[in-house]
């Protein structure tokens, strides 16, 4: 009984830590893609031609940076978590022991 | 103030250019189609006054919209030759009854409604600016908790004593991500410096306009 609350309580810290980077995640999304709509509207809006190319390139830079640092979280500590969580799920269904 | 243009605006403007199309130079008498154009555009906030419509031919009207890129309404006006915007002091000179005094009364409100225009804009570009600024400083913050968070998470998974083969990756994981995090925070800082020197020129920009 005991063991099945630890696989419980494993699988719910995996959950847990899930949630916090992928709300990460989406927030990284969130601020690239309102990065985005400040230089288009900018843009738009007859924002001094001359000082365009700067606000695009520093939205070109931080959306290649964001996007680097979402695959990383992604895959370094989502995919990992997933690989934990996968492995205590079939613990739990086979009814093995503590990992 | 009326974004449209009224039929004596039509004629101050063509009789400022010498009936020739403000772009090339053309006998608008020749043209098979002529239009009165807003220098800047209607969308963009571009009043119907007199500084910023310029009479084009058909050909030029289709060209101008090809390639109406944003621009300041300066470089915008400079870019018609035979617009003759200086004529207008002239014109004011004149004593021809009505029209001159509508063209002075056009002049005389343009000073103050052209900078307001300006000036509008410039205002709603440093509230965009100024939003997105804001913006990064709540994603730092964002990361900042969720770092913490993730912290938390390993540190109750060790005194849970669960995962205990685990720690070690996880733990060399968290070092790795925070180094990550803080790598991305001096990236948004830099950025919040970076976007800090347009606030400035509309700042710088905004003030002219309320001291001019």
């Amino acid at each position: 009984m005991a063991q099945v609350q630890s696989l419980e309580d494993q699988l719910a810290w995996c959950n847990t830590t899930k949630h916090y980077l992928h709300e990460l995640n989406e927030e990284l999304k969130y601020v690239s893609n309102q990065y985005k709509s400040s230089v288009e509207n900018l843009k738009e809006f007859g924002y001094i031609a001359e000082h365009m190319p700067h606000l695009e390139f520093l939205y070109s830079d931080f959306e290649t940076a964001l996007n680097n640092v979402i695959n990383y979280i992604k895959n370094e500590h989502i995919g990992y978590i997933d690989d934990r969580s996968q492995t205590i799920q079939s613990i739990k269904t086979q009814g093995v022991g503590n990992i | 103030m009326s974004l449209d243009f009224n039929k004596s605006q039509d004629k101050f403007i063509i009789y400022r250019q010498d009936g020739r199309c403000g772009n090339c130079g053309k006998d608008l008498k020749k043209a098979t189609k002529i239009h009165l154009h807003h220098v800047l555009n209607k969308k963009d906030g571009g009043a119907g006054i007199v500084e910023n419509g310029v009479i084009l031919c058909g050909e030029c009207h289709i060209h101008v919209h090809d390639y109406n890129t944003k621009k300041s309404v300066l470089v915008f006006r400079n870019e018609f030759k035979y617009a003759n915007w200086e004529k207008n002091i002239e014109y004011k000179g004149k004593k021809q009854g009505k029209e001159v005094e509508f063209t002075k009364r056009t002049l005389n409100e343009f000073d103050k409604q052209g900078e307001e225009m300006s000036n509008q804009r410039y205002e709603s570009h440093l509230r965009m600016v100024e939003g997105l600024k804001y913006s990064l400083s709540q994603l730092q913050s964002k990361i900042e908790i969720i770092k913490e968070q993730y912290k938390k998470q390993i540190d109750a998974m060790e005194s849970a004593t669960f995962m205990t083969n685990y720690i070690e990756p996880l733990r060399e994981k968290h070092t790795h991500f925070s180094e990550i995090i803080e790598d991305l925070n001096n990236m948004i800082e830099e950025h919040k410096t970076q976007i800090s020197l347009h606030e400035e020129i509309l700042e710088d920009l905004i003030q002219d306009a309320r001291s001019y």
